[in-house]
């Protein structure tokens, strides 16, 4: 179900009025609803992946109680090193089959054995990559002792499945949505009300800018050969923003959505295009994500307290790991490591800190804090070529497309997009210290509810065919 | 809690005009029942025409006493009722139980629903092409879905409807509604299709392009020079398309009209594209039905050589239909 369908706004106010006023003071039977919600929502999409979800609950259940009981520390590094490669391999099944045979049949071909290997027809589950990151960061906190195990089964499964985090995250520690759904919960005006305008907002940025800006995107990239440079700059500028809005606009959402049901989230994009460094974009795109790939990768393999080579190892492993983890693919890979060679520079230079002086109320910035920005969101949006292209070769050709005269003539695709993107980026421009910009409880409530009927009439406009959620295959 | 449900009450007042809208005007006249839907689009709106196929169908069934079938695609309008009609008895009723994008599971889906309903099949001309072949699944298009009495999908299909509905049509459709006016940001609305459909036998007929064709005579080919496009002359084939899949269902269709004693004819269509229905997929139809009731029409031959057979790239004209019903009742193939 996706969350830009009729359906799912069908299907949302319904579990909404269930679970507040049929069940709003039962706690055991709120989570026994989001449970069977949940299995809904999933199996609506395909109900035989619905058991990949429950056995990947009940194993990572019953292992982290174990975990917890067992005191011989050999048996107990066994049994978490098991659960890691449980937890794994429908993942690697799953998502890296097809290039790990690649990958094997492009090594034979490069010592000189050309054969023949077919790939094969992999349906990949919904959302395998964010639940599976979700229990294995359970059961490391379980194993690391930073969390207790959790004893209570029906709290667990709702962990794993929340339904509106399943599908493409945020990706939250038990820490902190476990407690949360082991907790009793009361009906909050203000938190609901914020839902609804996150919700609203995510809406926005998936229908009307992201899928208005991915039909000339789609265009740009699928004939980049034949176009002229000033296109190509238009299609990488238009899939930049592309991919932001529908991911960012689907985590909105799945906040919201978790809002209207109690639990407050962690923000997930804290305008991420207004960095001045690739470090503090890291910080502010995915947020759930860049955290477990630091907390479970990168400071496991040492962090930055050690030398600058070891660091520099230290970030590009990490990155190539996060780039696999998007998509099993070359283009991935080398996406991955060209955001982890950005780092290199700041490394020597030890700027990487959590410095943030962007976020501070005045309007205007100094020209070099704009410069930095610029030169930060030129480094993303390059990157993005190879998470877009549909292999190097395409990557690398449709950069060759910038090495022409042509980029100054008039593009021949639409420009109309770039409307979209100023408006954006001024909209979020004045938000950037709230959590998401129809935070404006201080405006009087006419211009908000202008400004709320203003883009609900968009996104009403914008809609019709619903395209599904670039993250949605990662 | 009882703040927050009134306050989203009262915003949600225009959703619920939009949402009203659609059962009051039923845009896409699915709701209720209505006379003279022989026309493919109604204040601008396409019109699902496989259910108003159906409609008309059920509602007439009685009346006219079909016994005659034409199943296929929207190029079944290259076969006139009047000339098939001359190699049936003269009492023989003829029903175009045809769609838009038509594909084997409707086909079968059709054919058994008048099997089912008591109904007659004693002549059929099964109109076929690769693309009909292909698909075996409905269509997840709301204007390509079946009527719900053939599927017995009540709720998905009116679902479907208002979900189409919703959005940046409804827009289109109040606006063109009120002022009867087509503007260029209408995307959904249709002012140009001009296809009118016979009220008894709901034969296809395409008023528009005959009109072009008659204004514009000989300069009609040479003003569609990007449409009419240049074919190489070699013989090109589809890869094969009857599958498991497939196979079913062409079992079904012969299955039932074994039963109903059925004197049909199975055409390939000659399209523009001149690609022919792989030898593979040929051999299995006449596997199934006799080779005496197949009719391969498609590829390189002298109906698609001739550009001025067709309306367009993809549909050709009744002098092509004509011939072909000669060519077959006449067994001179």
């Amino acid at each position: 179900m996706l969350f830009n369908s009729l359906e799912f706004a069908i299907f949302l106010p319904i579990v909404f009025i269930i679970y507040w006023l049929v069940l709003g003071k039962r706690h055991y039977l709120q989570n026994i609803f989001l449970l069977l919600s949940s299995y809904i929502f999933y199996g609506l999409w395909n109900w035989y992946f619905l058991i990949l979800i429950i056995f990947n609950s009940l194993i990572n259940f019953i292992v982290g109680i174990k975990l917890e009981k067992i005191d011989n520390p050999l048996l107990r590094k066994g049994l978490f090193f098991l659960a890691i490669i449980i937890n794994l391999t429908p993942l690697i099944l799953f998502k890296y089959t097809n290039f790990l045979i690649e990958s094997f049949s492009d090594l034979l071909s490069l010592v000189g054995f050309n054969v023949h290997i077919t790939t094969l027809y992999i349906l990949l589950p919904l959302g395998i990559s964010f639940y599976t990151f979700k229990t294995l960061s359970y059961i490391i906190d379980v194993y690391t002792q930073k969390i207790k195990a959790s004893t209570n089964i029906l709290s667990f499964f709702v962990y794993v499945s929340f339904f509106p985090q399943l599908i493409a995250g945020p990706i939250e520690r038990a820490s902190s949505l476990l407690t949360q759904i082991n907790k009793e919960r009361k009906f909050n005006y203000n938190l609901t009300v914020d839902g609804m305008r996150q919700i609203l907002w995510g809406l926005f940025q998936k229908i009307v800018i992201a899928d208005t800006l991915a039909k000339t995107a789609n265009i740009v990239f699928t004939n980049h050969t034949n176009m002229i440079g000033s296109d190509h700059i238009i299609g990488i500028l238009y899939f930049t923003f592309q991919i932001y809005c529908d991911f960012a606009g689907y985590s909105n959402i799945s906040i919201g959505v978790s809002k209207l049901l109690g639990f407050p989230s962690i923000q997930n994009f804290n305008y991420p295009y207004f960095s001045k460094n690739i470090a503090e974009f890291w910080n502010k795109w995915h947020i759930s994500l860049s955290h477990w790939f630091r907390d479970y990768i990168f400071i496991p393999l040492g962090g930055n307290r050690c030398k600058n080579l070891k660091y520099i190892r230290n970030i590009i492993v990490t990155f190539a790991l996060s780039g696999l983890w998007h998509g099993s693919g070359y283009t991935y890979l080398v996406w991955g490591i060209l955001n982890g060679i950005y780092y290199i520079p700041l490394i020597f230079h030890k700027i990487i800190k959590k410095e943030n002086n962007i976020t501070n109320n005045s309007t205007i910035i100094s020209i070099k804090k704009f410069l930095q920005i610029i030169s930060t969101f030129v480094m993303i949006s390059f990157a993005w070529i190879f998470f877009r292209a549909e292999s190097i070769t395409d990557a690398l050709l449709y950069i060759q497309g910038f090495w022409t005269t042509s980029i100054f003539e008039k593009p021949t695709v639409s420009t109309i997009g770039i409307i979209f993107i100023i408006v954006f980026v001024v909209i979020e421009w004045n938000g950037r210290h709230k959590e998401h910009p129809l935070q404006m409880e201080k405006l009087p409530a006419i211009v908000r509810y202008g400004i709320y009927y203003a883009l609900l009439a968009l996104i009403f406009f914008y809609s019709g065919t619903e395209s599904s959620f670039i993250y949605f295959k990662f | 809690m009882k703040k927050f449900i009134l306050k989203l009450l009262l915003f949600s007042i225009p959703i619920y005009l939009v949402i009203g809208s659609f059962f009051v005007f039923d845009p896409f006249k699915i709701l209720y029942s209505y006379n003279n839907l022989n026309q493919s689009a109604i204040d601008g709106v396409p019109l699902n025409n496989d259910f108003l196929g159906t409609e008309v169908y059920i509602n007439q069934v009685k009346q006219y006493q079909y016994d005659s079938f034409v199943f296929g695609n929207s190029r079944s309008m290259g076969f006139r009722s009047k000339d098939w009609q001359k190699y049936l008895k003269s009492t023989a009723s003829i029903y175009y139980f045809v769609a838009s994008s038509e594909n084997l599971f409707g086909i079968s889906k059709k054919i058994n629903f008048i099997n089912n309903t008591n109904g007659v099949i004693k002549n059929a001309l099964v109109l076929l092409d690769y693309n009909t072949l292909y698909q075996t699944k409905e269509s997840n298009k709301f204007h390509n879905k079946k009527h719900p009495a053939i599927t017995k999908k009540w709720l998905p299909f009116y679902f479907s409807a208002l979900d189409d509905y919703l959005g940046r049509f409804t827009i289109e459709y109040i606006d063109f509604k009120l002022f009867n006016t087509y503007r260029p940001y209408m995307k959904n609305i249709d002012n140009k299709t001009d296809v009118s459909f016979d009220p008894q036998t709901n034969e296809w007929t395409p008023s528009g392009f005959n009109k072009q064709i008659e204004s514009e005579g000989q300069l009609y080919y040479k003003n569609r020079s990007n449409i009419f496009y240049e074919r190489n002359n070699l013989q090109s084939f589809h890869p094969p398309v009857i599958e498991q899949k497939q196979l079913l269902l062409l079992k079904e269709i012969k299955a039932i009209f074994n039963s109903q004693k059925t004197n049909y004819k199975i055409i390939i269509m000659p399209l523009y594209d001149q690609i022919k229905l792989n030898d593979k997929d040929i051999k299995k139809l006449n596997n199934i039905f006799g080779e005496s009731n197949i009719y391969d029409f498609s590829g390189i031959n002298e109906y698609t050589k001739d550009m001025t057979n067709y309306y367009e790239d993809s549909h050709f004209k009744n002098n092509v239909g004509h011939n072909i019903l000669n060519t077959i009742y006449n067994n001179q193939i």
